[in-house]
């Protein structure tokens, strides 16, 4: 990397020029307004019925250490994270695993498998709530024709809980898939070849060649998966409104609703700037094993 | 090796699509603001039915006046927030907005609406409201403060839309006297009402009028989404229990976990187990299809709900089967209790278009245009006593004449909600407990005890109790 | 064979020798790839019967006659085709518009901003590169309610709530940080030597930029403008705060049509959802590789 592009001359000066609009127009657009949120953490201020944010002395930050419903949805936020991120891993791996044995159709299987994460949020929250619905889904109907139990999907907090996981489970699936079938079609064929002769199973193969092959990958997807679970928002909005009762009230929905229902613009502001804080820790560990991963696989 | 120059091709078709896209795109931005010497007023509301029908009505009557009415459609709940939002950050677009009674308080509050009053300056234009031709019964959830804030459009009277069959029918009788020991009648108190709900139940396989049903059959209907439609639906009870809608208006001092409230709460929780399952995620609209597919004994629903629904052929199964009635009650002291909901049309606080705006809205909300928006939609309960007593009316929208003087015939005890600036919120925490309580998440008494404490702390922000 | 010929060629020549090397025997062959084809047959079946169900359901609820919809035995009907003419005739058109101009400008403005600065960041070392890109990179974490507020009052004071611009806008600072890291993942499959012995050689700035980075980058800039499109597509909570009544967005519009609650609201529900995927589809039938390389480079999406 030693070579300066001395030879530029001035070009050098235009080029780095070419840099600035992007980092400018980020600079207004998106960063200047979370500072603005942090400034406005620090403040009481209902947007409808407040003149104008006040200083009100760190009072957010105690209340939120006082917040219940907070606290739950924190772990409920938590909860859901972990779950899905552990469904979407096994459903992932497998059917990466199956696109790596080269299926005929191979690329256009997976074009149709990645659909789910390319379309609007909003529709698949509305696709599986209908499909849970007691009126017009057809789970709740397979499993009466099956004499399955009689669920009422939406309306208890468990079985509302689950048919998130399944939603997010189908939307984001193929994101894992994609990434770590992009790491095991770099694994050397030879490798396979040279275990198949030795005699090794097919439990063998994916323990000993696969698996050390491709675990940073894993860990790099389970934990992209991980941080965006946790702030999921859009298919509670549309699936269950954070319901019932407060059992889907993750944390994204909380602020939402501190902000737009309840007005208390002060009091969300630092919520997140907690959250903010929370998730640059863990964005911080995230980057470093991305890099690593990237620098081994190279790709 | 074919792959990189066919992306290079589609790459330039992108290209000169997205140009193409740009001319044709802009263009309609130059035409749109050139309007041919119309005004055009918008409008903020849901896409009900019934404002389909205004704003169609609106703009055949507005054409000789030189006005026409563009809708924007959003939903419910969230018509409210964004004319909040909106009005706090002075966005000048919008001249009309839906209201709903129980946003009055919070958007006369935040300065988003103007009321009507101060539009009513001068004989004409006071003659032009015709104030004394509103029904009070129905109209006084959207006055506040001695004002009018929105033009009335529709009446929401909760009531019972009953199976006339099922109540008649000899076996039914005979086998509910045997059960309960006493006739089968329409429920006239909510014990009652609980046992023809228990009674009205059955599963798949069980006879229902000495046939066999094919599919479960429920005994009471009703929606409870959350977002209000499962509040609109409780708070009769509530009231019908003894209860403070939310809180004491004269002290201030929140009720939610008061005895009468709890004992209400109790109450719906229990009459759940007799609820179509799945009513959680059901709007009105959804409730009453379940009705209109002959599986439900009774609905309780905002009278134009049932009524857009269940006598309409082409929706409903059970056509001629269905009568309406005032509401149960607990307290003799309040018959048919229920809380007056009414919707209506406000003007937007910052309209560039004040007096075009009020001009409109009488023309097209006086006694002979809600008789023309009725064409449009007949379910519409009108709240103006000129278009319920008119002969047409009476005649050619029987189901609605009807059901509307057995409402106003049975004096119901009538309570309106409080005039709160929060009450949206407030309604929000109560409805989150509930939904919490009838998912068995929480006990009804931690749910409501839950919920007392957030109202507390929601008064206690805003300075009403220390 | 053919159906292996219309997909990529790149595995091509790599599956051709893996047969190869596999036929140690005629007869081990064929048995092994019977259990192979059977193989390959149960995992497709399983990945089309986990992925397709909710795109069905919606495109059978959508043409499902009004009457029957929540009659789940009749899965065989005479389709109708009101909602979509509904569709045409409630002037929702317009909002769909208004998504197709706004994300494709937006588009193009983000993969031109950040095509340029993630070249500059690629191609040159200068003192505060870590620090700016890092920068670019870091709105990436903030959950998008975070900055909705401030943004809102901005807009105002620039007098531009309710326009087309403020979408445009905001759509293309959205979509910076993803554009910058998938461009300059591509970026780094181009030689640094190449650009810095043109420079060399006395190539000016923008030859060097044109003549040789642009054309390599190419299938880079496409992946970065389609995802970045279908993310301005998918755009729901700014759009609903930000806009009012002249430029709503197709996204915004599928929550209202749906709303109206006299209405049975799952068949229009599905329509909008039919609707709103379309695009998306067609996206992924023909530029699959450029998706697939994007997504893979943008796993940090935006």
């Amino acid at each position: 990397m030693g070579m300066k592009w001395a030879a530029l001359g001035s070009g050098r000066f235009y080029f780095w020029i070419m840099a600035m609009p992007a980092v400018l127009y980020v600079a207004a657009w998106r960063l200047a307004p979370a500072v603005y949120t942090l400034w406005l953490g620090l403040h009481q201020y209902n947007i409808v019925y407040d003149a104008a944010p006040r200083w009100n002395h760190l009072a957010n930050f105690l209340q939120i250490l006082r917040d219940g419903a907070l606290r739950q949805s924190l772990g409920l936020s938590a909860q859901f994270a972990v779950i899905a991120m552990t469904a979407e891993v096994l459903i992932g791996l497998a059917a990466a695993l199956f696109l790596d044995t080269d299926p005929p159709g191979r690329n256009l299987l997976l074009g149709v498998f990645l659909m789910p994460m390319i379309m609007a949020p909003v529709v698949v929250g509305t696709a599986w709530g209908t499909l849970f619905d007691r009126t017009v889904g057809y789970i709740p109907y397979v499993l009466r024709l099956l004499h399955g139990p009689q669920l009422q999907w939406m309306a208890t907090p468990g079985t509302a809980m689950f048919a998130l996981l399944v939603a997010d489970a189908w939307e984001w699936a193929p994101l894992v898939t994609l990434l770590l079938f992009a790491s095991l079609q770099a694994i050397p064929r030879e490798h396979f070849e040279a275990a198949r002769v030795d005699g090794a199973s097919g439990w063998q193969l994916f323990r000993r060649i696969i698996l050390p092959q491709i675990t940073g990958m894993v860990l790099v997807a389970a934990g992209l998966r991980l941080m965006d679970a946790f702030l999921e928002l859009d298919k509670v909005f549309v699936m269950t409104g954070g319901g019932p009762g407060s059992s889907t009230q993750f944390v994204s929905m909380f602020i939402y609703k501190q902000a737009f229902q309840f007005y208390e613009l002060g009091y969300a502001s630092a919520v997140i700037t907690v959250l903010l804080a929370v998730l640059a820790v863990a964005y911080w560990f995230y980057l470093r094993s991305y890099y690593r991963t990237l620098e081994a696989a190279n790709l | 090796m074919l792959q990189p120059r066919s992306d290079r091709h589609r790459a330039a078709a992108g290209v000169v699509t997205a140009l193409l896209l740009l001319l044709v795109g802009l263009s309609p931005l130059s035409q749109s603001s050139h309007a041919q010497g119309m005004t055009t007023l918008t409008f903020l509301g849901p896409d009900f039915d019934e404002w389909v029908a205004f704003v169609k009505v609106a703009n055949q009557i507005g054409k000789p006046m030189g006005i026409q009415v563009k809708p924007d459609y959003l939903p419910w709940d969230d018509v409210f927030q964004k004319a909040l939002i909106d009005s706090k950050s002075g966005v000048r677009t919008w001249d009309y907005v839906y209201v709903y009674n129980t946003w009055v308080p919070g958007l006369s509050a935040a300065k988003a609406i103007l009321p009507i009053n101060d539009f009513m300056t001068s004989p004409a234009a006071t003659s032009a409201v015709q104030p004394n031709d509103f029904i009070t019964l129905t109209t006084a959830g959207l006055e506040l403060n001695g004002k009018l804030w929105a033009m009335p459009m529709l009446a929401a009277p909760y009531m019972m839309a009953y199976r006339t069959d099922l109540f008649a029918n000899p076996i039914e009788k005979k086998a509910f006297q045997a059960k309960y020991g006493y006739p089968l009648a329409l429920p006239q108190t909510y014990k009652q009402l609980m046992d023809v709900a228990q009674f009205f139940t059955r599963k798949a396989g069980e006879k229902l009028m000495g046939k066999t049903l094919d599919q479960d059959f429920y005994g009471v209907v009703l929606a409870n989404k959350s977002g209000g439609f499962l509040f609109h639906r409780y708070e009769h009870i509530l009231v019908a229990y003894g209860a403070n809608l939310i809180y004491d208006p004269k002290t201030m001092q929140p009720t939610v976990n008061s005895p009468q409230g709890i004992a209400a709460a109790k109450y719906y929780v229990a009459l759940h187990k007799y609820m179509e399952p799945g009513s959680e995620s059901l709007t009105g609209g959804g409730a009453e299809r379940i009705m209109a597919s002959g599986r439900g004994a009774i609905a309780m629903d905002a009278l134009d709900n049932m009524l857009s629904v269940l006598p309409v052929a082409k929706l409903s199964k059970v056509v001629g089967k269905i009568n309406y009635a005032l509401l149960p009650t607990q307290l003799a002291s309040r018959p048919h209790a229920n809380v007056g909901d009414a919707n209506g049309l406000a003007i937007y606080a910052l309209t560039q278009h004040r007096d075009a705006a009020f001009k409109l809205a009488t023309a097209v909300l006086n006694t002979q245009g809600t008789k023309q928006v009725m064409k449009e939609y007949p379910a519409l309960v009108p709240m103006r006593a000129s278009v319920i007593h008119d002969p047409e009316v009476r005649t050619n929208y029987a189901p609605v004449f009807n059901a509307m003087s057995t409402f106003l015939n049975g004096k119901p005890y009538t309570v309106f909600i409080p005039p709160l600036k929060e009450w949206v919120q407030a309604q929000d925490i109560y409805e989150q407990a509930m939904s919490a309580a009838m998912s068995g998440q929480q006990s009804v008494e931690d749910a409501l005890n839950g919920a007392q404490a957030k109202v507390v702390a929601l008064f206690k922000r805003q300075g009403y109790i220390k | 064979m053919d159906v292996r010929s219309l997909v990529s060629g790149e595995t091509e020549g790599d599956a051709g020798a893996r047969a190869l090397r596999a036929s140690t025997g005629a007869r081990r062959r064929s048995a092994l790839a019977v259990r192979r084809a059977r193989w390959h047959l149960a995992g497709i079946v399983a990945l089309l019967a986990w992925t397709l169900p909710p795109f069905l359901y919606l495109v059978m609820l959508s043409i499902k006659p009004e009457r029957i919809l929540i009659d789940r035995s009749a899965l065989f009907f005479v389709p109708t085709f009101e909602r979509y003419r509904d569709f045409v005739a409630s002037g929702l058109a317009a909002p769909i518009w208004t998504s197709l101009v706004t994300s494709t400008l937006g588009g193009l403005g983000t993969v031109v901003l950040a095509g340029l600065a993630a070249m500059t960041f690629r191609f040159l070392d200068f003192k505060a590169k870590t620090v700016l890109f890092l920068l670019i990179l870091l709105p990436r974490m903030f959950p998008p309610v975070t900055t909705l507020i401030p943004i809102q009052l901005t807009l105002k004071a620039l007098g531009l709530i309710d326009t087309k611009t403020a979408l445009v806008i905001l759509f293309i600072g959205f979509e910076i940080p993803l554009a910058t890291w998938i461009l300059h993942t591509f970026f780094a499959d181009v030689p640094r030597e190449l650009a810095e012995s043109a420079a060399l050689d006395g190539a000016s700035l923008p030859a060097i930029v044109t003549k040789i980075l642009l054309p390599l980058a190419g299938p880079g800039l496409l992946a970065a403008f389609i995802l970045s499109f279908i993310f301005n597509w998918n755009e729901f909570l700014f759009p609903l705060i930000v806009t009012s009544f002249n430029a709503r967005t197709g996204s915004v519009a599928i929550m209202s049509f749906t709303a109206g609650y006299k209405k049975l609201q799952w068949g229009a529900l599905a329509t909008l959802g039919v609707i709103m995927t379309i695009p998306v589809v067609l996206f992924v039938l023909a530029f699959r590789q450029s998706l697939v390389r994007g997504f893979t480079a943008g796993a940090l999406k935006g």
